[in-house]
């Protein structure tokens, strides 16, 4: 792959792209599939996701746009299944739950796709046009990631759109500039059992480091609380923060707020003693 | 002799070390006939390569054995990659006389007599390289350790200089010369295969503890297999400095080398163990990167030499191998790393490779959806999975790209 305008016509590879997911019984010795699903993937979805990737240069993950031994390209892709549950799962920025309709037990799901315009960052990468001064603007590529919480309420939304260098400790393996968690309602279902019907899915707070050298190492969700862990780094200061709580019930509406400071009053500051575990 | 040493108090010692020596006469009842006229022979003042090159006479008035040993010594000590305390250069010598002489150990030639582990043997083993050496070589106190350095830089510097302008196909200089002038690649060829070979044969394959559950201690390894820290991981620089040779007879020392490259990939046991050590020590990632960098320097090297000539097919193995230790790294490095002993238990049923022992213990069946539409690719972008809490349920997503 060289050349920035080379990847257009990977256009074209980008339709007919299948996701398939399973639910098997393990119980056994021997696992018994209950149930499959199958699912197109969004030609536009997956074509955006190959242009985030590779239009810019990583200097740090160059292993993630070079060809492996047999030639063939890796490709950043986001998936993430909800634990709790199994009935939620997320493709790229899509999530998808699985749900059954009275009377005819025919599994089906639904999919949303999660509202990443909250900031004009993102409004930048997902709503505008892709161009090349985008690319020039933010180096380093646009990767993100979603994970669910173990109480399988919540969705987390991470990225570094906003790093223009990366830093050089090896002990970091990723970092984010902004977190932003979503709600599911009514997915306090117990495991096994699929819902009836849910909610859009919802922004409930974002926070995005306040320099440009700030950023997140280290996140974790409370068990039951709407409470996250968050360890931050600032690059130029040099200084490594201790825990942080961030209530992210207690934020402002999504879509169109201000994105919250790291260090603003949701946070509880611990004392540097504390250390995220 | 005050003459003779023109002021160099070295010259005299190195003098006195010449006429004590009982090489230089075999017979005692000759003894002092045979220093008169070696003292009435000299042509005073003569400079240390003069001395030098007398003392490399002197080794070679010897058995063919110590003549050996005396090259293996000064090969180890001029090209060795880091340093090599007593104890590991008497672990190599001996296994390397084992190699070529069967069950039978270097102590074996000054005691006729198995020495067995302690000081006793390490007494034993440093008069024999003294002896054989003629005092060219010398025991230090480094620290904590002991390591043998040639007596003056200048002893290092006669012989070292010697490479550009003597080999021993050349039949200008007089034969103990050429015996004892190293050339260099040659020389890497040599330890690297001792190194290899070492790997190979001397450390038992299987487990480094003798059980696969229990782990091996570092200190355990360290005493019994002294040279193996050093072996583990420089065998590859070694290897990439076997490149350069000009000499017309380099054909045959070279032909050993991929022996002893392929013999040792090809013992899977012994590989596993190797592998295990290398995470004992804690040196498995770091040294799986200069291996890649020895060989890439290699064939770099080979295609300034020669271009357009491809390295032998061990290198392909090699890198073969190296690319199945990273993926290994990659998946099982975690687990290594905390315990390099896990390598013998799960980790060939989950990441199988031909060159590992595949365990019997425990078979591994991949859970598979339905068979794959013929409109997508033959392979699964990425896959990821999550079970329930309770274990009862188990989710597989996967990504199929188009055909």
């Amino acid at each position: 792959m060289s050349g920035r305008k080379n990847i257009s016509p990977l256009y074209r590879e980008c339709g007919g792209w299948l996701a398939r997911y399973g639910i098997w019984d393990i119980t056994a010795d021997e696992p018994q599939l209950q149930q499959e699903y199958q699912i197109s993937l969004d030609r536009e979805e997956v074509w955006l996701q190959v242009q985030h990737f590779l239009i810019r240069s990583h200097p740090y993950a160059p292993e993630a746009a070079a060809s492996t031994p047999t030639s063939r390209h890796k490709l950043h892709f986001p998936t993430a299944i909800r634990k709790s549950d199994l009935t939620t799962f997320a493709i790229l920025r899509t999530v998808y739950t699985l749900s059954r309709h009275d009377p005819t037990p025919v599994p089906n799901y639904e999919s949303h796709i999660l509202p990443l315009d909250f900031n004009e960052s993102l409004r930048s990468v997902w709503v505008s046009k892709l161009s090349w001064d985008l690319a020039e603007r933010s180096p380093i590529k646009y990767t993100y990631g979603i994970e669910f919480s173990g109480c399988g309420r919540f969705a987390l939304y991470d990225d570094m759109m906003g790093m223009t260098m990366l830093p050089k400790k090896k002990t970091i393996s990723w970092v984010a500039t902004t977190l932003a968690v979503f709600s599911f309602p009514g997915s306090d279902a117990n495991p096994g059992q699929y819902t009836e019907t849910w909610q859009a899915v919802c922004l409930i707070g974002n926070i995005a480091g306040s320099t440009q050298g700030s950023y997140f190492t280290e996140w974790s969700f409370h068990p039951t609380l709407p409470v996250l862990a968050v360890q931050g780094y600032d690059f130029n200061q040099r200084i490594s923060q201790t825990l942080m709580l961030w209530n992210f019930a207690s934020g402002e509406s999504p879509s169109g707020s201000p994105c919250n400071s790291w260090n603003n009053n949701d946070f509880i500051p611990s004392p540097s003693s504390y250390k995220l575990i | 002799m005050a003459s003779g040493a023109d002021g160099m108090f070295l010259w005299a010692v190195l003098m006195f070390i010449y006429l004590e020596s009982p090489r230089l006469a075999p017979n005692p009842a000759r003894a002092s006939s045979a220093r008169l006229k070696a003292i009435k022979d000299f042509r005073y003042p003569e400079g240390l390569d003069n001395m030098y090159a007398r003392i490399i006479g002197l080794i070679w008035s010897g058995h063919p054995y110590e003549r050996e040993l005396a090259r293996q010594v000064f090969r180890w000590i001029i090209f060795r990659e880091s340093t090599i305390s007593a104890h590991q250069l008497h672990d190599i010598l001996d296994f390397s006389y084992e190699r070529e002489h069967g069950n039978q150990s270097v102590t074996h030639l000054q005691t006729e007599q198995h020495v067995s582990r302690g000081v006793e043997a390490f007494n034993a083993m440093e008069n024999a390289i003294l002896m054989a050496c003629s005092s060219l070589v010398v025991l230090e106190c480094q620290g904590a350790s002991q390591q043998y350095s040639f007596i003056h830089t200048s002893a290092f510097e006669f012989l070292t200089e010697r490479l550009e302008k003597v080999h021993p196909s050349n039949g200008c200089e007089a034969e103990p010369i050429r015996y004892f002038s190293l050339c260099r690649p040659e020389s890497e060829i040599r330890l690297a295969t001792d190194c290899l070979d070492y790997l190979a044969m001397r450390i038992r394959p299987g487990p480094l503890s003798g059980n696969i559950l229990e782990a091996a201690q570092k200190e355990v390894l360290h005493e019994n297999h002294p040279f193996l820290a050093y072996a583990n991981i420089h065998w590859a620089s070694h290897l990439s400095r076997t490149l350069g040779c000009h000499h017309e007879d380099r054909l045959s020392k070279e032909n050993a080398l991929p022996a002893s490259v392929l013999g040792f990939l090809a013992r899977q046991a012994s590989l596993m163990s190797w592998v295990e050590s290398l995470y004992l020590f804690g040196t498995g990632p770091r040294f799986f990167e200069h291996l890649r960098s020895c060989i890439a320097t290699r064939a770099e090297q080979l295609s300034q030499e020669a271009p357009g000539n491809r390295d032998p097919g061990f290198v392909g193995e090699l890198n073969h191998f190296l690319d199945y230790l990273t993926t290994m790294e990659n998946d099982w490095g975690i687990s290594l790393r905390t315990a390099p002993h896990t390598i013998w238990q799960d980790l060939t049923a989950f990441s199988p490779s031909r060159f590992f022992l595949q365990t019997s213990a425990m078979t591994v069946q991949p859970i598979t959806l339905t068979e794959t539409p013929s409109n997508l690719s033959s392979v699964c972008l990425c896959r990821i999975s999550e079970d329930l809490p309770d274990g009862t349920l188990m989710a597989v997503l996967e990504i199929w790209p188009s055909k």
